[in-house]
């Protein structure tokens, strides 16, 4: 998600808005929000409602999460991509920039594939927060 | 997560509303208004 803050603008520049949505309380996903400065909202689904009606409840993992996933939504939300991620693999936000682009000169789906996912080499950085909360915060309990 | 697929290109994604982290009632339709809108799900705090 980081990495598709650091897009924001370029994302910007070609009509594309961004969100996020975890199943955190407000204070933890504004506590993300800081401290990767993003600059567009994270949802709150507390309830768990919305990845239930996604299709992506994980209810294996911390009292059920979400699966990771990334859409892209053209207009009357209608999905252009839909890309499920996992715990070690994503889509690049550079991937998705380039289909983006590609999209809007094609105006339909068929210029480029939609992006597929890449495995994850956690930046240095990422280490060492994930350290930190582990420390600070301790990992999160599931819910009973 | 059961067998069901999830959302595939060409379909409608079913709009929500949603608090965000600061609050702010959100409701998809409105994010994605007049643009394009990447959502991400991700597996949340850890």
């Amino acid at each position: 998600m980081a990495e598709f803050a650091e897009h924001y603008d370029a994302f910007r520049a070609v009509a594309v808005r961004q969100a996020a949505l975890a199943v955190d309380p407000p204070d933890r996903s504004e506590a993300v929000r800081l401290r990767y400065g993003l600059q567009f909202p994270i949802l709150c689904d507390t309830e768990r409602r919305v990845v239930r009606e996604w299709n992506l409840f994980n209810p294996e993992e911390r009292g059920g999460i979400a699966v990771p996933a990334i859409f892209l939504l053209g207009p009357g939300l209608r999905v252009l991509s839909a890309i499920q991620g996992t715990v070690v693999s994503r889509v690049r936000a550079s991937d998705m920039l380039l289909f983006v682009r590609d999209h809007q000169v094609a105006s339909d789906c068929t210029a480029r594939q939609p992006p597929n996912n890449r495995i994850i080499f956690p930046r240095l950085g990422e280490w060492a927060v994930a350290l930190s909360d582990v420390l600070n915060h301790h990992i999160r309990r599931p819910r009973k | 997560m059961d067998d069901a697929p999830i959302i595939r290109p060409g379909e409608i994604a079913p709009d929500f509303v949603l608090p965000d982290s600061t609050g702010i009632t959100r409701r998809l339709s409105d994010l994605a208004a007049g643009y394009k809108l990447i959502l991400i799900f991700y597996r949340g705090y850890w």
